[in-house]
């Protein structure tokens, strides 16, 4: 390409309209990051205040390890991703699936019936649980109102990213196929899975990913006994501020931008 | 012998629209034939139809003989390559072409013998191993045929395949597919909404036209001799004038247009005072100062545009009526008129033929 | 040729109807329900009367402007944004995008803390203020004040303003501000006249979906607000999780928020469907 169109066009004035949309996106991005680097460089300060640069030192990833009350909550936390991933998954890929086959009208209120769990503010969906588990289902709250809770946005997100990749999947695919003497269990196994494989995939770390770091809905369905870390953070947080916190959530955070990184590369891949 | 297709009385009504009706078509064996017309006319609802995508609503599909009988219809021996070929992108080349005798359940060996011995024969040796996003269009047409080819079918099927190539490599596949079709000896079904293609590969043409087959006949047949209005028009260029049928003698009939009197031959109808359509190709119509005799159509008139085209040219002429007529004048010819000439135009009747409106 | 879709949609239907519409319906009746340990069946508008106590009145307003603060910050540096993006070379464009969605992939609350240790005092920004000479005696004073959770918020729901604004320059045809320079526009009449009309549509999406985000956030106001400036979120939680628990009295400020969402949505609705018609 030559130079851009701004310049072409509008002479020095589309230049300074150009700086500006740089500079923007500069302070942007440094505003979008800057708490990432703050948290990543004090994880491996010295000093006993968050805040103070006390040299180099790992110690607070060491200490992380003793904790037992942070490596429990990881543990609960862990399993609570993996069961509402998998409930999700399969649930929102058959969804998808069920509404690619849809026309028309119901077809398109039906999706934004499987996406409004992602509308809808999470302190709503928290307090409509909340009040559901204890008056209507009666369940303890624990571990298993976490999952299902999960599970419900999650099945959400998983439906839109599968959707979103058969969207791009050619029927006349399928009916090649069928053409050429295939089943509709082979025109399954063959040819749809292995095109929506990445989508399926990708909503599923995606779906894992929001729910390692998911904090308000938990706060409010969880019961004694499962803590998860976004939890055990806020508790911490609001206990007064410990260097191990930076270690921790140092940590947290790497995972959430591996799974979220590694769901897009997913999703992206050979979708064209 | 049985027809390898054969369709009675076919009707097909989607969205509330009859996009097919009442179409009755024969195809032999080993044939090559195109279904032609304008977008929207039916000939890929009618493709569908035979391939089994779709059922009819009206009438019956036989396929060498065979209704849809219990197998699902599309699973027929009857192979269709799509628009815009429907490749499996995460499959190779060999995987792609496979997977019809695959499907069938057939020997490996043999598998691997069909599958090298097609993509000879489509010339694509060497690119086994490649997947379609990695093939040009003409590489991914070729795999698209042999597909369909590999099984063995009694017909492949053909949704405008050449439509997303460009024109010199379209000029090049037209020729390819053809001889293709002739060394395999399976029949093509051939649908197309371009007319000169259609002209260049077919052994029998079926015209389309909202819904309805209008003619059916060799290339020639279509182009030379007509039928109705839809199909003179479409089919190359012509000039179209209406008016009344009188008789006349020595075997000719005249149309009376605007006060001038056009002579028709060998038009067998002479039932007098009959509106009719008359058509006469542009190359048969004759430009000059002075026209010799001979021709049984002869007018003055005045050159109103001339537009150049290569090989030849067209002559715009108006005439006594106001009519303007279209000449076709190859390039090299001694006189070529200019625009505000007064010529002469004229024409044998044996050029100009009538047809029934659609 | 298409067979059974409901097959495959009545486990995901059935799943969110039991635990995502059922719900959102038990607001509705434990709203009009009267207090007790923690609800008592009856029916009674008292928790609505309770809305009107002066305690709750100034934080349902303060919810509104903060939200609209931090509506119109995203929209700021979120348009802006949006037009940076779409106009790097195509295969970058993909990444300077993922650059903004991953830390909402990631928004957990240990970003949030990270602001605290940022705008706390004598935290990093008033340490480097204070080493560049610029700080003030009392200091900036910015953590648990209003504009502490304005920058939350709009570091928080960033995302939500670029994803639809985003898609729609995506769409712009930008050879139209060809044609605006071709007829002698300017930088300002091309963008103001083209550009931002074409565009109006995945503003007023953005725009929503961050006003409707940041009007009941929770753990922003919990964590940068502190005390003095609740939002509605902190109120919801606190009737529902702190003693004295107030079960009607928290749902029906939810209804309340959702009724309030939902004429906006309606009104922005409406001015979109003016815009595409």
């Amino acid at each position: 390409m030559n130079a851009p169109a701004e310049d072409r066009l509008f002479g020095w004035k589309g230049r300074g309209l150009r700086l500006g949309l740089g500079v923007n996106a500069a302070l942007v991005y440094g505003f979008l990051y800057l708490p990432v680097v703050v948290l990543m460089v004090f994880s491996f300060s010295g000093s006993r205040y968050a805040t103070v640069w006390g040299g180099f030192s790992v110690q607070w990833y060491v200490r992380l390890l003793d904790n037992q009350v942070l490596l429990s909550a990881l543990r609960t936390t862990l399993v609570l991703a993996v069961c509402a991933t998998l409930l999700a998954t399969v649930l929102g890929t058959m969804a998808a699936f069920g509404l690619r086959r849809l026309r028309g009208r119901l077809r398109g209120l039906l999706e934004t019936w499987f996406f409004l769990p992602v509308l809808v503010p999470d302190l709503v969906l928290a307090i409509a649980l909340l009040m559901f588990f204890v008056l209507v289902a009666q369940l303890q709250l624990g571990l298993g109102t976490l999952i299902i809770a999960h599970s419900v946005f999650c099945t959400a997100y998983v439906a839109a990213v599968v959707g979103a990749r058969l969207k791009g999947f050619d029927d006349r695919l399928e009916e090649a196929a069928l053409d050429l003497g295939a089943t509709r269990w082979q025109v399954f196994t063959r040819i749809k899975l292995p095109l929506v494989w990445p989508g399926i995939l990708g909503g599923a770390l995606l779906s894992l990913a929001l729910s390692l770091d998911e904090f308000v809905i938990s706060f409010f369905v969880t019961g004694p006994g499962a803590t998860t870390l976004p939890i055990e953070i806020y508790s911490m947080v609001k206990r007064g501020v410990t260097p191990e916190i930076n270690a921790l959530a140092t940590l947290m955070l790497l995972a959430s931008i591996v799974l979220a990184t590694l769901s897009i590369l997913i999703q992206s891949k050979n979708s064209s | 012998m049985v027809p390898a297709v054969e369709l009675t009385g076919v009707g097909k009504e989607l969205g509330g629209q009859k996009v097919v009706r009442g179409v009755d078509l024969s195809i032999r064996e080993g044939e090559f034939f195109s279904l032609l017309g304008p977008s929207g006319c039916g000939k890929t609802t009618t493709l569908r139809l035979i391939a089994g995508f779709e059922t009819p609503d009206e009438g019956a599909i036989r396929i060498r003989g065979r209704g849809p009988g219990r197998r699902p219809a599309f699973a027929r021996e009857v192979n269709l390559v799509f628009q815009n070929y429907a490749l499996f992108p995460h499959m190779t080349v060999w995987a792609n072409v496979a997977f019809g005798l695959e499907m069938e359940r057939r020997p490996k060996e043999e598998i691997r013998r069909e599958v090298e011995a097609i993509l000879a024969l489509v010339r694509l040796e060497g690119l086994e191993g490649r997947y379609p996003r990695q093939l040009s269009g003409g590489q991914q047409q070729r795999v698209a045929l042999a597909r369909a080819l590999v099984t063995d079918p009694a017909v492949v099927l053909l949704d405008e395949p050449l439509g997303a190539l460009d024109l010199k490599l379209r000029k090049d596949m037209q020729i390819e597919l053809k001889a293709l079709q002739r060394r395999t000896g399976v029949t093509f079904i051939y649908v197309t909404h371009d007319q000169e293609e259609a002209l260049a590969m077919s052994d029998r043409i079926a015209v389309m036209h909202e819904g309805r087959v209008l003619q059916v006949g060799t290339p020639e047949e279509i182009y030379e001799r007509p039928q109705t209005r839809f199909v003179a028009h479409f089919i190359g260029e012509t000039n179209l004038l209406e008016g009344r049928l009188r008789p006349g003698g020595n075997g000719v009939v005249e149309v009376e247009s605007d006060g001038l009197a056009f002579a028709v031959g060998g038009g067998g109808r002479s039932s007098g005072d009959e509106q009719v359509i008359l058509t006469v190709r542009p190359e048969h119509l004759v430009v000059g100062r002075r026209l010799n005799g001979g021709l049984e159509n002869r007018f003055a008139g005045e050159v109103v545009a001339s537009a150049y085209h290569g090989s030849e040219r067209m002559v715009h002429v108006r005439i006594g009526n106001g009519v303007v007529l279209r000449s076709r004048v190859p390039n090299g010819s001694a006189e070529l008129p200019d625009p505000g000439d007064a010529v002469e135009v004229g024409w044998p009747a044996a050029a100009a033929r009538l047809v029934s409106p659609d | 040729m298409r067979s059974r879709p409901w097959l495959l949609l009545l486990p995901g239907l059935l799943w969110l109807g039991a635990f995502f519409l059922l719900p959102l319906a038990i607001i509705a009746v434990v709203a009009v329900a009267d207090r007790g340990a923690p609800v008592a069946w009856g029916f009674g508008w008292s928790a609505f009367g309770r809305l009107w106590d002066p305690l709750v009145v100034p934080v349902l307003w303060r919810s509104a402007w903060i939200a609209a603060a931090a509506t119109l910050g995203c929209l700021a540096i979120g348009y802006p944004l949006s037009y940076f993006i779409v106009r790097r070379p195509k295969r970058s464009r993909r990444l300077w995008y993922f650059l903004v969605l991953i830390p909402l992939a990631a928004n957990s609350l240990v970003l949030l803390y990270a602001w605290t240790t940022i705008l706390r005092p004598a935290g990093l920004l008033e340490n480097l203020a204070g080493r560049l000479g610029l700080l003030p005696e009392a200091g900036f004073g910015l953590l648990w004040s209003p504009p502490a959770i304005i920058i939350g918020l709009v570091y928080w729901y960033l995302p939500f303003m670029v994803y639809p604004v985003y898609a729609s320059m995506e769409r712009f045809d930008f050879r139209l501000l060809e044609a605006a320079a071709d007829l002698g526009a300017g930088v300002r009449t091309s963008v103001v006249r083209v550009l931002w009309p074409q565009t109006l549509p995945g503003v007023v999406t953005g725009c929503l979906l961050v006003y409707m985000q940041t009007f009941c956030s929770f753990v922003v106001p919990d964590l940068l607000g502190g005390a003095k400036t609740l939002m509605v979120g902190n109120l919801i939680q606190q009737r529902f999780l702190s003693l004295p628990q107030d079960w009607p009295l928290g749902a029906a400020l939810a209804l309340a928020v959702v009724a309030a969402l939902a004429v906006v949505v309606w009104i922005s609705m409406r001015v979109q469907s003016r815009l595409e018609g």
